[in-house]
């Protein structure tokens, strides 16, 4: 919503593009191996990784322009090393406001400041600020370039029948209505998805009772940007607080409405106006400031039982909602992306069997379970919904004040990559290792002399190698998309990877490990390859 | 060593009780519990007595 006399797309510091439906008519209907459904910016990560593997993609947007206001503005370390595998890191470097720390107050009283992790082997903070416009701007700049996505304003799904192998969706624009056949489809439409509605998919999970108003201003106020949560504030008693820098002077105001409170009546101008108010007084913040936009939400747990539906894949909001204590939503969604991504890209390609796509489910759905008991964790701090967890929240707060450890409950536990130790595709290791990142983890990030061990990895799969590896040829007859990286045993990477002279990391595409050795051979990492082409299903 | 009993700590819990008074007492009695669970150190130890304390509740309603 925005201030009486200002258009939904009217905003104080974004200029909205306006895009139309496809002016060109022939070959609307052509088949294409990838139809996407929803530009938001999981849509078009998918359409990215999927043209950076060589895969054409139709991507459908009802809406003729992006976002109405900047909803997510968090985007977490993972998703930047995202953006800098597709090449357009810079955008987003230069635009996003980088954050480590935060602080929180109970009863206007600073009872905890916590720092996310972040160490010089780090090419990327934990954490920035960006308004979703901008987010998304960024990504349909890559979308626009990419001769391999065939995006189509204004083009709205209004059906959608099986095939044998694939599917046709019904598709209507200003223009006219025509048939797209799809081999695959991903599901990018949003957390009311409507081919999850139409193929009578539910979210199942729970509601929590805490409704948070969100809400924009513009504010001219140079300072560190961190995050402030505020506790039982003297403004809102009771209730919680948070405050988030984003680029332009704007500023994320969430706080939580009462019990009792009517929706209808918290989200009117006059009430928006009068809450910030306070709120800004309570801070110190003394500056002038003008309305931008606002919205509401509730701190939802809810997820599809399979990201799957045949030859349809759900990705993002259409698959899980997530509470945003944590930053996990678009972080999440984008990581779904990039994971379907990779894999139909190698089956599309003929690379590997389609027995590889049944470790999306897993492999994702396993990391939204992490999320929601994260983020229950958060929102039963944040938004206690029973008398109980009231009075230990603040039994928490109020000795945090004289008690450091009473104070470590307020921290937001902010998204770490998932480790997908239980995949088909990760190799369980012999336990010869005391460090490192073990199967299914993240690829860790070290400084070396030049540059960072992350840029060097390849886009599909990187054989990360201490010391000589002899016999490659092994390995690049699986596969000849493999990059190999060979770094010193006595090197800074050798120590975060608690490496030997010998030591090999098989990497997959999304950079998470697939497999390790303490001392390896050219025929074993062959082997782990030719099992994760295979769908991981033989144990190796 | 300490003179003090179990007897002392009694009476510290039920006079922190009377002066909290009937708003704050469940508050006090939450922050002792948060901050005595975490000086013991030992979180199954703790579960285990809360558990205790919980399963004993039901047989300690008033006859009616």
């Amino acid at each position: 919503m925005r201030p009486a006399g200002r258009g939904e797309l009217e905003s104080l510091y974004f200029n909205y593009p306006h895009f139309d439906a496809p002016a060109q008519r022939e070959g609307l209907s052509a088949r294409t191996p990838v139809a996407i459904a929803g530009a938001g910016p999981v849509g078009m990560m998918a359409a990215l990784v999927l043209a950076q593997q060589g895969i054409k993609s139709v991507l459908i947007e009802s809406k003729p322009t992006f976002n109405d206001g900047s909803r997510a503005i968090c985007l977490a370390r993972s998703s930047y090393h995202l953006f800098q595998t597709l090449g357009i890191e810079r955008r987003f470097t230069d635009k996003g406001l980088p954050w480590v720390s935060g602080r929180t107050f109970f009863r206007g009283r600073q009872i905890l400041e916590f720092f996310m992790a972040d160490s010089d082997h780090d090419k990327y903070r934990p954490m920035y600020n960006l308004e979703q416009q901008y987010i998304e701007a960024y990504l349909y700049e890559a979308v626009a370039q990419s001769p391999l996505i065939n995006m189509r304003w204004q083009s709205r799904l209004t059906g959608l029948r099986d095939l044998k192998d694939g599917a046709v969706l019904s598709i209507e624009d200003s223009k006219g209505a025509y048939e797209l056949p799809a081999d695959w489809l991903l599901a990018a439409d949003g957390a009311r998805s409507f081919i999850r509605t139409l193929r009578g998919h539910r979210l199942k999970g729970q509601n929590y009772e805490g409704r948070y108003v969100i809400a924009d201003i513009r504010l001219e106020r140079p300072c560190k940007v961190e995050r402030f949560a505020l506790f039982d504030p003297n403004t809102r008693p009771g209730g919680t607080v948070l405050i988030h820098q984003q680029p332009d002077n704007i500023w994320r105001i969430d706080y939580q409405l009462r019990d009792g409170e009517s929706e209808e009546q918290a989200l009117g101008e006059a009430s928006i106006r009068a809450s910030i108010k306070q709120v800004l007084q309570e801070t110190g913040f003394d500056e002038p400031w003008e309305l931008e936009w606002w919205s509401i939400y509730s701190a939802n747990t809810l997820l599809m039982d399979d990201y799957r539906d045949g030859r349809i894949f759900f990705i993002g909001d259409s698959a899980h909602i997530v509470p945003i204590f944590g930053v996990r939503g678009l972080n999440n969604g984008l990581l779904d992306a990039q994971n379907i991504g990779w894999k139909l890209s190698l089956v599309l390609k003929g690379l590997a069997s389609e027995k590889l796509l049944g470790s999306y489910t897993p492999e994702r759905r396993g990391a939204t379970l992490d999320v929601f008991e994260n983020a229950t964790k958060s929102a039963r701090f944040m938004t206690p919904h029973s008398r109980g967890y009231a009075i230990m929240r603040d039994a928490a707060l109020t000795l945090a004040l004289d008690h450091a450890f009473a104070g470590e409950f307020a921290n937001p536990r902010n998204m770490t990559p998932y480790t997908y130790a239980q995949s088909p595709l990760s190799r369980q290791d012999s336990g010869a290792f005391a460090g490192g990142p073990g199967p299914g983890a993240a690829a860790l990030n070290a400084r070396l002399k030049t540059g960072f061990l992350l840029d060097s990895f390849g886009h599909c799969f990187t054989v990360l190698h201490f010391g000589t590896l002899k016999d490659r040829e092994a390995i690049t007859r699986i596969s000849g998309d493999v990059t190999f990286v060979e770094q010193a045993a006595d090197g800074p990477a050798a120590r975060r990877y608690d490496a030997t002279d010998g030591t090999a990391y098989l990497i997959r595409p999304d950079q998470h490990v697939a497999a390790r050795w303490r001392q390896a051979t050219a025929p074993q990492i062959a082997a782990a390859l030719a099992n994760i082409l295979q769908g991981g299903v033989q144990p190796s | 060593m300490s003179s003090k009993t179990l007897e002392d700590i009694y009476a510290a819990l039920a006079e922190g009780i009377d002066e909290a008074g009937r708003e704050r007492e469940t508050l006090f009695l939450a922050r002792a519990a948060l901050l005595m669970a975490e000086k013991i150190g030992d979180a199954d130890a703790v579960l285990a007595l809360i558990e205790a304390v919980r399963s004993q509740l039901e047989g300690m309603r008033r006859p009616e």
